[in-house]
């Protein structure tokens, strides 16, 4: 084969293997210019947004090892972070503080949740995805009894800022200016109009390296074995259903934690939504970044929120300017970011029968060969 | 029956994982301060109102009170550094600099000036404030939730 035959074939490979993040370059680069925003409020932007994405995109990788799929339970620990924050918040605890607690607080309430989710994902192997998907709803559905109708007569809430005026209940929206972007303003670094938040960075860099570390531990190992192959890593020793549980308890903590860092920045709190469409996101956002059902790495975690991000950054004024019409940019992110996991898992359904006729075919001629 | 070290581990962590939550409930509380500058009387005793001074409470930027002024200040933690500053009736300036502590389950506290000048105690400066007035989150009668296909099953 030639050397440009075999170049085009790896360019070839290249789009095969990374449709969405390709598809993602060329809807930026076709935005950019045509929202009309500079580069530096596009590189401010996007700071802001891995700072508050990251930690809950990255919470996903852990069921991906063990096999798991896309974890939409991570909802659950977006839950307990949320409700972490209304206790602070009704606590009067603030700044830095408000968020370690608000995590301290989060931990039983994930890890319990998390636990309910392994269990019943441990009876549902291989539908894993829309189960979790299914469970969040349910857990959803729980949280808001406990926030609407619990949350004052049985756990004790005070601020009238917080209770609902008939005496019960969590108003629609919490506010978190007490504690917000307290994280991002300890020795932020200003570049020109660019502020770069060192602790958030910090503390996504440090989770980076766990994660790292997390993979060459037992317990990482043991993931990774129950990922590849169930019924081998049983036959090894391995405890599968005990290690499947546990992803997906560390999954749920991660998720809380990084919902209380990514409602922190925000600075309020959406008590009946925040959490609803957060599972959908971020799992849009790793896909994005060339992420598949079961492989992920931290690689992709950044390269999909700085590509997904910028979509949502650009599309809105994109659409503006194209059409006049600022809600076209508004729809075309929600519209894509399903359209991407839905993709994202033709693809991967797609792939994997390839890779079973292909290894049926090699399978068929072995057994020609042998006769 | 000999305790697993696994459990031992386990157990101290969830330990200092609470201790670290009782730390931060500690150091992270706020409080309102209602910084009064307003003639008082204590025990029978009048204090009159400062004519013009400055607070800073915990080295915020200094507020200038004049007779019958109150803000309000938030602060974080139990322990804080007050500082006044004002001109006497012989036009000579002074400053007081005292540390307080609040109670860790006050939420507002009435801070008279007039007594912090003359010297009292805490306990006598600083008072249990209950806020008497109706807000407009309190005279709102109804809050409407906003119903979507999670929240429409139930009747609010």
């Amino acid at each position: 084969m030639s050397g440009k035959k075999i170049k085009q074939n790896k360019v070839f490979q290249l789009i095969r293997n990374n449709p969405v993040p390709i598809m993602f370059v060329i809807i930026c680069v076709i935005c950019i210019p045509l929202s009309g925003y500079s580069a530096g409020y596009l590189i401010s932007e996007i700071i802001t947004r891995i700072v508050r994405n990251s930690f809950l995109i990255i919470s996903l990788l852990i069921p991906i090892m063990a096999g798991m799929g896309l974890n939409f339970g991570m909802t659950l620990g977006a839950m307990a972070g949320e409700i972490g924050l209304i206790l602070v918040s009704d606590w009067q605890v603030v700044g830095i503080p408000g968020v370690v607690l608000a995590m301290i607080i989060s931990i039983p309430i994930s890890v319990l949740l998390g636990w309910f989710c392994g269990k019943i994902l441990n009876l549902a192997k291989g539908r894993e995805m829309v189960t979790s998907y299914i469970i969040s709803y349910f857990i959803s559905g729980v949280y808001q009894l406990i926030v609407l109708y619990a949350m004052g007569p049985i756990i004790p809430i005070k601020h009238s800022s917080l209770v609902l005026p008939r005496g019960y209940g969590i108003r629609n929206t919490v506010n978190l200016l007490s504690m917000r972007q307290c994280l991002d303003n300890i020795l932020a670094i200003r570049i020109g109009t660019i502020s770069i938040p060192i602790v958030p960075f910090l503390i996504i860099a440090v989770l980076c390296f766990i994660m790292v570390w997390f993979r060459k531990t037992k317990l990482g190992q043991d993931m990774r074995a129950v990922g590849q192959d169930m019924e081998v890593a049983r036959a090894a020793g391995i405890k599968v259903e005990k290690t499947r549980i546990l992803s997906i308890i560390i999954s749920t903590v991660l998720a809380g934690f990084g919902m209380v860092i990514y409602l922190q920045n925000m600075g309020t709190l959406n008590t009946y939504n925040s959490h609803t469409q957060i599972g959908m996101f971020c799992i849009a956002a790793l896909l994005v970044g060339g992420a598949s059902v079961d492989k992920a790495s931290i690689g992709n975690v950044f390269l999909g929120v700085i590509l997904f991000h910028l979509m949502f950054i650009v599309a809105p004024k994109a659409g503006m300017n194209l059409i006049g019409q600022a809600q076209l940019g508004e729809y075309f992110r929600v519209f894509v970011s399903y359209a991407v996991i839905t993709l994202a898992l033709v693809l991967y359904e797609s792939k994997k029968r390839r890779a079973g006729t292909l290894t049926g075919r090699k399978l068929a001629d072995a057994q020609e060969d042998d006769k | 029956m000999k305790i697993p070290r696994r459990l031992w581990l386990r157990a101290a962590a969830v330990v200092l994982l609470i201790l670290i939550g009782v730390l931060m409930f500690f150091i992270g509380r706020q409080h309102s301060i209602l910084v009064d500058n307003k003639t008082i009387e204590i025990d029978g005793v009048t204090y009159k109102a400062l004519d013009l001074c400055e607070v800073s409470i915990d080295g915020s930027a200094p507020e200038e009170l004049v007779p019958r002024d109150r803000i309000q200040v938030n602060v974080m933690g139990q322990s804080h550094k007050l500082v006044v500053t004002y001109t006497d009736e012989f036009w000579e300036e002074k400053r007081v600099e005292i540390r307080f502590r609040t109670p860790v389950f006050e939420e507002m506290m009435l801070m008279s000036i007039p007594a912090v000048a003359n010297g009292l105690s805490v306990d006598k400066f600083l008072t249990h404030f209950e806020s008497q007035a109706i807000t407009v989150d309190q005279i709102e009668q109804g809050e409407t939730i906003s119903i979507d296909d999670d929240t429409a099953a139930f009747d609010i």
